[in-house]
């Protein structure tokens, strides 16, 4: 790392930077990281199926590609569609550290890499009056006099800086959230972090991340991307889950409730789904929903009721408009399109899904279920 | 760690240690040919993405399909919009890496393509078309036969048998029988430009001049009398001096004359106008159109636009089809007219200005929204000098604009206009000279009063105005 930071510079001597310095980037001239390199497709989707992520065979694929050709993977989808979810369990899986970076109008550089802590350095300067100097190449002489305020001391780590220092044996897995709220201007500096991932900062030098983050960047399609960006990435479009596929997700995320319940609330929001609404469920509204039903205590044999649907269409629609169109009808048609889910799962599987439900045992991550698939 | 020239991972199938470097020319070619198409079918492929999927596949190996088409899908698009037509093509692509590029199946198939051009594209639940199908190109051989003597004998008599055969009875209930089969393009599956379409020749270049000659919008070379001109009429002024011995009492003016046509050409390539056109015909009469127009741009449309100009600028329609070929055009996909009138609007707006003659070449009948067709026709109408729409299917005598596209289109356009064969574009050219802006279009066709119109008479008012 020697090689990275300026020669004049002993502040980043001894800074985290330090740390990795006999470890060159870990990827060779093609790009190609060996990190993974004996990571397999049954492993990967070990790792899903450990964390009750319910994964298509498209998505094991492209996230197994990403890995190995250690590229960026671009994930888009519908909202709640289980973008950022994929990142939480890559992370949890591959027993790595999630450093995450959530996108917003008007990020900006000092908020995603690094700040100087001013308060501090004003302080620092204030408690020894001309103990410290303000330059940053002072020669250490020792005498406690030479130290630099825009040393490691008053550096503050933002998520990309954290991502780039934060290798080791365990390269951490950097989710760059919703990349699409953010502005151009912040699309430009990833670039720069992406395609090298390295940061210049002036007063320390270069910092080289040991070994590259696992990096997970998704984006609702607010806005298009700009090419250069998307060049870098690999591109997974995150289908919107099929009725099977959600209710399987429902099951293993909300495993107290009866599995023909959770085929009736899926057949809900598929129904719901049909409706021109302004923002149609995803995933995560289903598993609201599942988890409403669930808290009021729901038996097998027990429909859904109008009433009981009423009460719970919080869950599942996020605007006052959505809620003020679902009227009688629908209503009439969600109990209704309830009850078709329920016979078609009850006469497929009959009474082997009570045993499977029952099989799982419950989640050991329910704290992590909470806050997921958005 | 990583495995040595092939990196596949070690739990893949095994295809054979040196599978990848034996057939790795082959996979580059079927790789870079995919990533081609997939532009040229307006996907946004990004640079290095042939590089990136080639990569991927020596990851995942080329025999898991399900695999490939994963790695292909990351690495190739970058838009949820592209992924249709990813779908589309990946089949073939499939097949292409199978066969690694030495099979004969895909050469087979252009050439059955080749062979059979009209039907190629159509998918196989259009079976009830087929019966009606058959009779409609008999009819248009036919027509291309009877197109053949008149070359030889002339012009007026061919015109005449034109009409003739387009106020038959027979030939009234064949083309009824075409018009109710019209049907809507199926979206996607366009086909490459094939090389080898020969069929048939027409002779199209009296007809162009003649419309070359009633559209100009552009000052030639030739000069007209006129009352502010740029140019001082020296001939006439030196004429008009011998009254006035020798004095000039006032220097008479010219200017140019608009002999030269700047024009812009827009193609349904769909395959419903596909099925009721000939292509030949339609390729030299674009190619007449680029050769003798000032300026001419030809956009090829279907689900997406893209110009073709380039391709035309040959001497035979054999050479066109094989640049079309060569630049992968394709076609034979669903229809969007107001998409593509929109892009058109978007991303080449200077291809229409007052002095432009828009052309549109299309059955009208959309398949995507009839407001942007609505809303963009309105703005050539307004923009363009002439806004002329070709629609094969108004060759019937009993045609009327009711598909909803062309209803929408409709109030926009100067002239709607038959266009099936060489008899088409003389008539359009005839309507055109009289110069009467006001009454263009199919409905003053004279050949479709029903036999109102003796053939003698029509012949005899174009020779006039001519």
């Amino acid at each position: 790392m020697g090689e990275d930071t300026e020669p004049t510079d002993d502040a980043a001597a001894g800074s985290g930077v330090d740390g990795a310095s006999d470890a060159s980037p870990r990827r060779d001239a093609a790009g190609e990281s060996d990190q993974f390199a004996d990571l397999t497709e049954a492993d990967l989707r070990e790792t899903f199926e450990r964390a009750d992520y319910v994964a298509e065979d498209d998505i094991v694929t492209t996230v197994l590609l990403a890995l190995r050709l250690g590229k960026p993977l671009l994930v888009e989808g519908e909202p709640g569609a289980g973008k950022t979810e994929l990142a939480k369990v890559l992370a949890a899986g591959l027993g790595e550290e999630l450093v995450r970076l959530q996108c917003y109008e008007g990020l900006a550089a000092e908020n995603a890499l690094y700040e100087w802590n001013y308060t501090k350095q004003l302080l620092a300067v204030q408690a020894s009056e001309s103990g410290v100097t303000e330059d940053s190449d002072a020669t250490g002489d020792g005498s406690g006099r030479g130290e630099s305020v825009f040393s490691e001391e008053f550096l503050l780590e933002r998520p990309l800086l954290r991502a780039l220092r934060a290798g080791g044996d365990a390269p951490p897995v950097l989710l760059i959230d919703e990349v699409d709220r953010a502005d151009e201007e912040f699309e430009a500096l990833l670039l720069e972090v992406l395609s090298d991932f390295q940061v210049s900062v002036p007063e320390l030098g270069t910092v080289r991340a040991p070994t590259p983050p696992v990096v997970v960047i998704t984006s609702n399609r607010t806005r298009a991307l700009s090419d250069a960006l998307k060049r870098r990435c690999l591109y997974l479009y995150v289908e919107p889950p099929t009725f099977e596929k959600e209710r399987e997700i429902v099951r293993r995320k909300v495993p107290e409730l009866d599995a023909v319940v959770a085929a009736e609330l899926c057949g809900v929001t598929r129904r719901l789904r049909e409706e021109p609404l302004l923002k149609r469920p995803g995933v995560a509204e289903t598993l609201d929903l599942a988890r409403g039903v669930a808290a009021l205590g729901a038996d097998r044999d027990d429909r859904i009721s109008r009433e009981k649907l009423r009460t719970l269409l919080g869950t599942v629609l996020k605007e006052a408009e959505d809620v003020e169109r679902v009227d009688e009808a629908l209503l009439d048609d969600l109990v209704a399109a309830a009850g078709e889910a329920r016979e078609a799962v009850a006469e497929i599987d009959g009474g082997e899904a009570v045993t499977d439900s029952d099989g799982v045992e419950p989640a050991e991550r329910t704290a992590g279920d909470t806050d997921d698939p958005t | 760690m990583t495995p040595p020239e092939n990196g596949r991972r070690p739990g893949a199938d095994p295809p054979g240690p040196d599978d990848f470097v034996a057939t790795r020319d082959e996979t580059l070619d079927a790789v870079v040919g995919f990533a081609r198409s997939l532009r040229a079918a307006g996907v946004q492929v990004p640079a290095n993405a042939a590089v990136e999927a080639t990569r991927a596949l020596t990851v995942v190996g080329r025999t898991d399909k399900s695999a490939v088409r994963a790695a292909m899908r990351a690495t190739l698009l970058s838009r949820r919009e592209d992924i249709e037509t990813f779908e589309d093509r990946f089949e073939r692509f499939w097949r292409e890496l199978r066969a690694a590029g030495r099979e004969p199946p895909a050469v087979l198939e252009d050439l059955a393509d080749a062979a059979d051009p009209p039907g190629a594209g159509l998918p196989a639940g259009a079976d009830a078309a087929d019966p009606a199908a058959d009779p409609s190109s008999g009819e248009r051989d036919e027509g291309a036969e009877s197109d053949d003597a008149d070359r030889e004998s002339s012009r007026p008599a061919g015109f005449a048998s034109a009409t003739d055969e387009g106020t038959t009875g027979e030939g009234a209930t064949v083309e009824g029988a075409t018009v109710e089969r019209a049907r809507y393009s199926p979206s996607g599956g366009s086909e490459t430009v094939s090389r080898s379409v020969t069929l048939d020749r027409y002779d199209l270049a009296e007809p162009v001049a003649r419309l070359t000659d009633a559209l100009g919008t552009l000052p030639g070379r030739r000069r007209e009398r006129s009352g502010n001109g740029r140019f001082v009429d020296a001939r006439r002024a030196l004429r008009a001096s011998f009254q006035t011995g020798g004095v000039v009492p006032s220097l008479p003016e010219a200017d140019r004359t608009d002999t030269d046509v700047r024009g812009v050409v827009l193609v349904d390539v769909s395959q419903s106008v596909l099925d009721s056109i000939d292509r030949e015909f339609l390729l030299e009469w674009l190619r007449l159109l680029v050769e003798s127009w000032r300026s001419t741009r030809v956009f090829f449309f279907d689900t997406d636009v893209r110009e073709v100009t380039d391709a035309f600028d040959e001497r035979t329609v054999e050479d066109v089809t094989d640049a079309l070929a060569g630049a992968e055009a394709s076609w034979g996909g669903g229809t969007r007219i107001g998409h593509a009138l929109a892009t058109l609007r978007r991303e080449a707006p200077e291809a229409v200005d007052r002095r432009t003659v828009v052309t549109v070449v299309s059955d009208g009948l959309e398949r995507g929204d009839v407001a942007d067709l609505e809303t963009s026709a309105a703005w050539i109408g307004r923009r363009a000098r002439l806004f002329l729409w070709l629609n094969p299917l108004a060759k019937s005598p009993v045609y009327e604009p009711t598909a909803r596209g062309m209803a929408a289109a409709l109030p926009a356009v100067d002239g709607l206009f038959a266009f099936a064969g060489p008899a088409d574009v003389t008539e359009l050219a005839r309507q055109l000279e009289r110069n009467d802006r006001t009454r263009l279009g199919y409905r003053y066709d004279p050949r479709r009063s029903g036999g109102a119109d003796e053939p003698s008479s029509t012949d005899s008012t174009a020779t006039i105005r001519t």
